[in-house]
């Protein structure tokens, strides 16, 4: 098959300011003729990039489209030498796929590697070009000659900005990288083996403590024996299979009981549950478990009318979009006036649904003509998607079903509600935080219960090159009104916190003393009080201290003895719901 | 129960998207591949519906498909295309890192074209023919 390649052009950038940078996309699918690529004459700066002089494309096969085959047009290859010319850029398609290392054959999803031999010092210039070109916050990276790094990964984490914003953070926290390997066999990895209990890791060396968060619906964890869920909400772990989990060193042992390899595993854990005065002893076996984003959803009877909630952990799986049109569907019919829309522990995933989820609680009037969220790319893209090359079309308030799990073109029922209190932690995230800021965006009250969300209006396009996939932001998400800045999160009314974005509400500890959906549960309570009078509870501390920072080893304060398996290491279904970086999630559901 | 129609949608999002398909169809015809085909050259199309939905079949439709929006492996939606005369293609599961992406399936629409079944990319228009399978009128 012919490889299609795009057209490029050089764009030259003096005294940090770029010209137009050119992603001329040839999107023609017919296009059948190799397009030999030429170097860029001079565009405004005497920029020389590579001339290039035929690679081989070492693809294997031509399954599903992909570019297989071999071109011409290809690069120099290793011993080329590429200059670099400060604020100049070649395209960053020059240098695509232009290996070091090429691979070869066909990756885990059948497709083709389009790799061509090249050379280290033709992915270092790519990086640099494609930063150019998409990084959200180009003009503030400082522009570095690639030929003076040896490794691609070093070069990549300087091209990004470094700049601190007011509240003392890092303004880019989001900038890494991870084998494409990995990246493929992560997304398309099978359902997890274990119990369906999201644990919290508090520490993971003596005295360890691990605590539940919640359950699955239908999961092992959540089987009633003896009149109690085998795991209920703030249950305290302190014995695996006859091992002291708090101090114990058989590490071994604990971590085979916490993450089961396998379906049809035994395991027996004592615990303790919050309020009880002593353990209970409950046994496990593993089994293969799908995620339920709508993990609750229920009717709340008071003197003003019913009152809806649900509990939405994730955005992510496909079957969200049904889930949420059923229970949304189930709310309705059910008359609720008002909604507690429980995100605390949602950290993002599919904007469209959150869309979908936006229009749900609107309803049509105060969606109709206006704009979910708009992607802002950097300065010099224009309204095109610089990653893409697309239009850069704002995303919706969709009123229909997209065909991720209910047929697309389905209408979506609405609750029609003027207000929504939503339950929050520092774990709501990202597309969490544009339902909040969106439905902020088209005058829609929201009334935030909890604690400062995480502060990630950032996205990016997971791009391969090489056999890395590069992670780098390149949009901010804006609502209707064009508000995105929300790096600090929103923070409840009465918050002491000095930075984020001040919305209406209370702020509230996580309660792990009750069950999530109890309306004695502590941010539950407060919503439905706040609904009641306007006020909020005196403020109450957590019953669980949890790590101030995400960290992927959760060690307590002077510990020597052994830790078990962080959690963040081990459950690539779980790690989306904290970006922040990949190994940052204390969490994990087994 | 409040619903806005599709054609609003599409109207108010993609101003230019039939412009950019006419223009796109009329450059490229010429060199289209031959698994498709332009719908000026034939009989008007209509919305159709696959007359079986055997497993046989529903692979043949998939081939079709990955070629379509090359993807060696594209998984479909909740779609019934017995009685469906559309069918969506699930993008790629999010990667553990997405909490933010902007994936969303690609909705095929399924025509019946003097005779022959064709597949037209609702956002591109772009129009892939199946001479192996049979459809029906919707």
């Amino acid at each position: 098959m012919t490889m299609l390649r795009r057209a490029q052009t050089c764009s030259s950038k003096t005294n940090r300011s770029k010209g137009p940078r050119a992603i001329t996309a040839l999107t023609s699918i017919a296009a059948l003729a190799t397009l030999g690529l030429a170097a860029c004459s001079d565009s405004g700066g005497s920029g020389l990039v590579s001339t290039p002089t035929g690679g081989t494309n070492t693809g294997g096969g031509t399954t599903g489209g992909s570019t297989g085959g071999s071109t011409g047009g290809s690069t120099g290859g290793s011993g080329s030498s590429i200059s670099f010319t400060e604020g100049v850029f070649a395209s960053s398609t020059i240098f695509e796929n232009r290996c070091q290392n090429p691979r070869s054959g066909i990756d885990i999803e059948g497709n083709a590697f389009p790799d061509l031999t090249g050379s280290l010092e033709e992915e270092l210039f790519w990086l640099r070009s494609w930063t150019n070109e998409t990084y959200l916050f180009n003009d503030e990276v400082e522009d570095q000659d690639p030929n003076g790094f040896t490794d691609r990964l070093a070069y990549f984490d300087v091209l990004r900005t470094f700049a601190i914003t007011p509240s003392g953070r890092e303004k880019d926290e989001f900038h890494f990288t991870q084998p494409t390997d990995e990246f493929l066999a992560q997304r398309n990895s099978a359902p997890v083996s274990g119990y369906g209990v999201q644990f919290t890791a508090i520490s993971t060396t003596p005295p360890r403590d691990f605590r539940v968060v919640f359950t699955e619906p239908g999961s092992p964890a959540a089987e009633v024996v003896g009149g109690l869920p085998n795991f209920v909400r703030g249950a305290q772990i302190l014995e695996i299979d006859g091992v002291d989990f708090i101090n114990g060193d058989d590490t071994d042992t604990l971590n085979a009981g916490l993450f089961p390899a396998t379906a049809g595993e035994q395991h027996t854990f004592v615990v303790q549950d919050p309020g009880a005065t002593a353990p209970r002893t409950v046994v496990l076996q593993s089994a293969d478990v799908t995620e339920r984003p709508v993990n609750i959803v229920q009717t709340i009877s008071t003197s003003t009318g019913p009152v809806g909630y649900m509990l939405l952990t994730t955005f992510s799986p496909f079957s969200t979009e049904l889930e949420i049109a059923n229970a949304i569907t189930q709310l309705q019919n059910a008359g609720v006036n008002d909604l507690v829309l429980d995100l605390r522990y949602n950290g993002g995933g599919l904007l469209a649904i959150a869309a979908q989820l936006g229009y749900a609680i609107a309803g049509d009037a105060r969606t109709s003509g206006r704009i979910f969220e708009r992607l802002r790319f950097n300065d010099d893209a224009g309204n095109t998607n610089p990653v893409t090359g697309g239009s850069n079309d704002p995303i919706p308030f969709y009123d229909t079903a997209l065909g991720f799990s209910l047929p697309n073109g389905t209408s979506l029922n609405t609750l029609n509600l003027p207000r929504v209190f939503v339950l929050t932690t520092g774990d709501t995230c990202s597309a969490s935080e544009s339902v909040i800021n969106s439905l902020r965006g088209i005058g829609v009250e929201v009334i935030l219960i909890g604690d400062t969300t995480c502060g990630k209006p950032f996205g990016f396009f997971p791009e391969d090159n090489c056999g890395v996939t590069y992670f780098t932001i390149q949009f901010q998400g804006t609502n209707d009104i064009g508000f995105g800045d929300f790096a600090d999160g929103f923070i409840p009314d009465n918050s002491s916190a000095q930075f984020g974005v001040r919305t209406p509400g209370c702020q509230v500890a996580d309660d792990f003393s009750n069950a999530l959906g109890d309306t004695d549960e502590g941010l539950l309570a407060a919503a439905l009080q706040f609904r009641e009078n306007g006020t909020c509870p005196v403020v109450a501390t957590s019953t669980i201290v949890r790590e101030g920072a995400p960290s992927s080893s959760a060690a307590a304060p002077g510990s020597t003895g052994p830790a078990v398996r962080s959690p963040a290491s081990l459950d690539v279904f779980r790690t989306n719901r904290d970006m922040t970086l990949p190994t940052d999630d204390n969490r994990v559901e087994r | 129960m409040p619903n806005r129609s599709q054609q609003d949608r599409h109207a108010k999002w993609t101003p230019l998207l039939g412009t950019v398909i006419l223009s796109f169809a009329s450059a490229c015809a010429s060199s289209l591949p031959s698994s498709s085909l332009a719908p000026s050259s034939s009989p008007r199309p209509e919305p159709a519906r696959l007359a079986d939905t055997s497993a046989e079949t529903m692979e043949a439709v998939k081939a079709h498909l990955s070629d379509a929006v090359g993807r060696a492996d594209v998984r479909l939606g909740p779609e019934d295309m017995a009685t469906s005369s559309s069918v969506s293609v699930l993008p790629p599961p999010l990667s553990s890192k997405e909490d933010r992406s902007v994936a969303v399936p690609l909705v095929f629409d399924l025509e019946l074209q003097g005779g022959t079944c064709v597949l037209v990319n609702r956002k591109t228009g772009e129009r892939t023919r199946m001479g192996d399978i049979d459809c029906v009128p919707a």
